[in-house]
């Protein structure tokens, strides 16, 4: 694959300056030709309406996005290339289940929405921790984090047990799902190939600058994340114009239509977990509580966008299996919901 | 080179789109089209952060030991079966495609609001706005209400009296009434409480015979009149309506 003639050490320096400033032109050509072809057009360039709202739809989840991506991407370098490598280790229990309880919680502190604690659960993964650990803080850190209680508080504040329910269904999910995979006979194949080899490169380089390090981890770390965001935004967009909501409201009222109805509606529409209880409160009149309970729990945890943040650091396999499991028992949530209110 | 695309630089060129997108929406007063105001800052800074990034990678030198030669060795361990070639060229290629697609749809479209068209047959009333005390607002200056904050007081149903007395003028924009076309239509807007994905459309209803001749289904209007009570709830019996260009804020929050 790659020429075996090693190169000179001066020929080798030449081919890299010049290979970046490659890099600097195109990054300069697709800035500017965007650019020039939006002012030269000014207001002329038009899509086709349905188009056009699928394009914004899209847009929109990415521009809400890519913040918090860019945080949870810091926190990440922070965890991977500043802090010393023993610390979580030493700072966590050593019972796996006590574990997985206090990385869960660990969302209090960190109150990032659910696609920026993708980059962070791979930091941690390639600082040492499980990938049923990490799966378990990335399920529970958009539910239990106080922005997202205190936007569910005032939305439904005591109404028919939904915060509650959020919550601790949060929590047992969240657990439930880190037990099952802590089972797994041989936890490093439940990453995809390429990560888990990055975790094991990653393992062994201590050496280096520390900020050409960071530089080079937000540069990688980007390179992953945001195809699987840009893609997710655009499917999340488009879908939305192509589904009516008219269907999945029609569904509403009926006690297991409605649980299964709202659960799809979470996974089209992608929305963050510290503001989806405003987004539910408009359908709260034609819904009953257990299909909003199941939308705040499984749509917190997996939607379209998720899956193909998630598929960049876990296998396919793993990622229906999540789906399948936070799946279930979000329906199951959401029924026992509607059997009790 | 392909190897150092897809692991580096790809990133590094979509993140220079996206904060650059970031910013230019940011500085020209545009952000509001697609997130809360609440997040405005947030989201500037964030995108400022990611430019220095950028910026270091694009100026710097790369780091040697960091780079391909290291992580190729370990994926001969952890990965035995080479990549083959076509993959390779189609990752390369995909990724050149969602370069320009990002470009295209981030810098070159203008910036827009959501077309009226999503509003069609969806439920118009506030029931589902939160944040606002319909009492808080019945003790306010109605002169700075907005068409969310009568759709509030019409929704909290015991607020006639400040409806009565009010002569409201209204801005928003035009979706006919399903029912009576002819003489009623809705003047509404997107409410926003995250981002555009969740924009809900809020209106009251305005009882005007005869205005399809004046203006279409979709057109920004800013109407004036009184409250009355119809049959089947508030409509707003309209006394002017004029029609204006779109405000730079479309959305209200």
């Amino acid at each position: 694959m790659r020429a075996t003639l090693a190169p000179t050490p001066g020929h080798e320096h030449r081919q890299r300056s010049r290979g970046r400033f490659v890099w600097l032109a195109i990054a300069a050509v697709l800035i500017l030709g965007g650019v020039g072809v939006r002012l030269a057009t000014q207001g002329g360039a038009t899509l086709p309406n349905a188009l056009q709202d699928g394009v914004t739809l899209a847009v929109s989840v990415f521009v809400e996005s890519l913040p918090f991506i860019v945080l949870g991407v810091l926190l990440s370098v922070v965890v991977q290339v500043w802090l010393p490598a023993r610390w979580i280790e030493r700072a966590l229990p050593r019972t796996p289940w006590l574990r997985r309880v206090l990385l869960s919680l660990l969302g209090v502190f960190l109150p990032v929405c659910e696609c920026g604690n993708v980059p962070l659960a791979r930091g941690l993964i390639s600082r040492g921790l499980s990938p049923a650990e990490s799966i378990t803080f990335l399920l529970a850190a958009p539910i239990l984090n106080p922005v997202t209680i205190i936007t569910t508080y005032q939305a439904f504040g005591w109404d028919h047990g939904i915060l509650v329910a959020r919550i601790v269904g949060g929590f047992v999910i969240a657990n439930l799902v880190g037990w099952v995979f802590s089972r797994h006979p041989d936890p490093q194949t439940v990453l995809t190939p390429s990560f888990a080899a990055s975790c094991a490169a990653h393992h062994d380089e201590e050496g280096g600058r520390r900020w050409s390090r960071s530089v080079a981890r937000f540069a990688e770390e980007m390179s992953t994340l945001l195809p699987a965001l840009l893609v997710g935004s655009a499917i999340a967009g488009l879908i939305q114009v192509g589904i009516p909501r008219e269907w999945l409201e029609a569904l509403g009222a009926n006690p297991i239509w409605s649980v299964l109805a709202l659960m799809a509606l979470a996974f089209v529409v992608s929305i963050c977990s510290n503001v989806d209880a405003f987004f539910m409160l408009a359908f709260g009149s034609v819904f009953l509580p257990g299909g909003i309970v199941a939308f705040l729990t499984f749509g917190a945890m997996v939607d379209i966008k998720m899956v193909a943040l998630m598929r960049t650091t876990f296998r396919t396999s793993t990622v229906v299996q999540i789906t399948a499991i936070v799946g279930l028992a979000s329906l199951a949530l959401g029924l026992g919901v509607n059997l009790l209110a | 080179m392909r190897d150092a695309f897809l692991k580096y630089w790809r990133g590094i060129l979509l993140t220079a789109i996206g904060a650059v997108a970031t910013i230019w929406l940011a500085l020209s007063g545009q952000l509001g089209l697609y997130i809360h105001p609440r997040y405005f800052a947030f989201t500037a800074i964030m995108a400022g952060i990611a430019l220095v990034f950028v910026l270091v990678a694009l100026v710097l030198p790369r780091q040697r030991d960091d780079g391909h030669a290291q992580d190729h060795d370990h994926d001969h361990e952890v990965e035995p079966r080479a990549r083959p070639a076509w993959r390779g060229r189609l990752a390369v290629a995909s990724s050149a495609v969602l370069l320009v697609a990002t470009a295209a749809a981030l810098l070159a479209l203008p910036p827009t609001t959501l077309s009226t068209s999503l509003a069609d047959g969806r439920d118009l009333s506030a029931s589902g706005i939160v944040g606002e005390n319909a009492i808080e607002l019945a003790s306010a200056d109605p002169a700075s209400f907005t068409v969310k904050d009568w759709a509030v007081l019409i929704a909290d149903g015991a607020s006639g009296s400040v409806l009565q007395d009010a002569s409201p003028r209204i801005v928003g924009f035009v979706i006919a009434d399903p029912e009576t076309p002819e003489t009623t239509f809705a003047v509404a807007r997107y409410v926003m409480t995250c981002c555009a994905v969740d924009a809900q459309p809020v209106g009251i209803r305005v009882e005007l015979p005869g205005w399809q001749e004046r203006f279409a289904d979709g057109a920004w209007v800013e109407v004036g009149g009184r409250f009355a009570q119809a049959s089947d709830g508030w409509v707003l019996r309209a006394e002017s309506v004029e029609t204006i260009e779109q405000p730079a804020e479309p959305y209200v929050y």
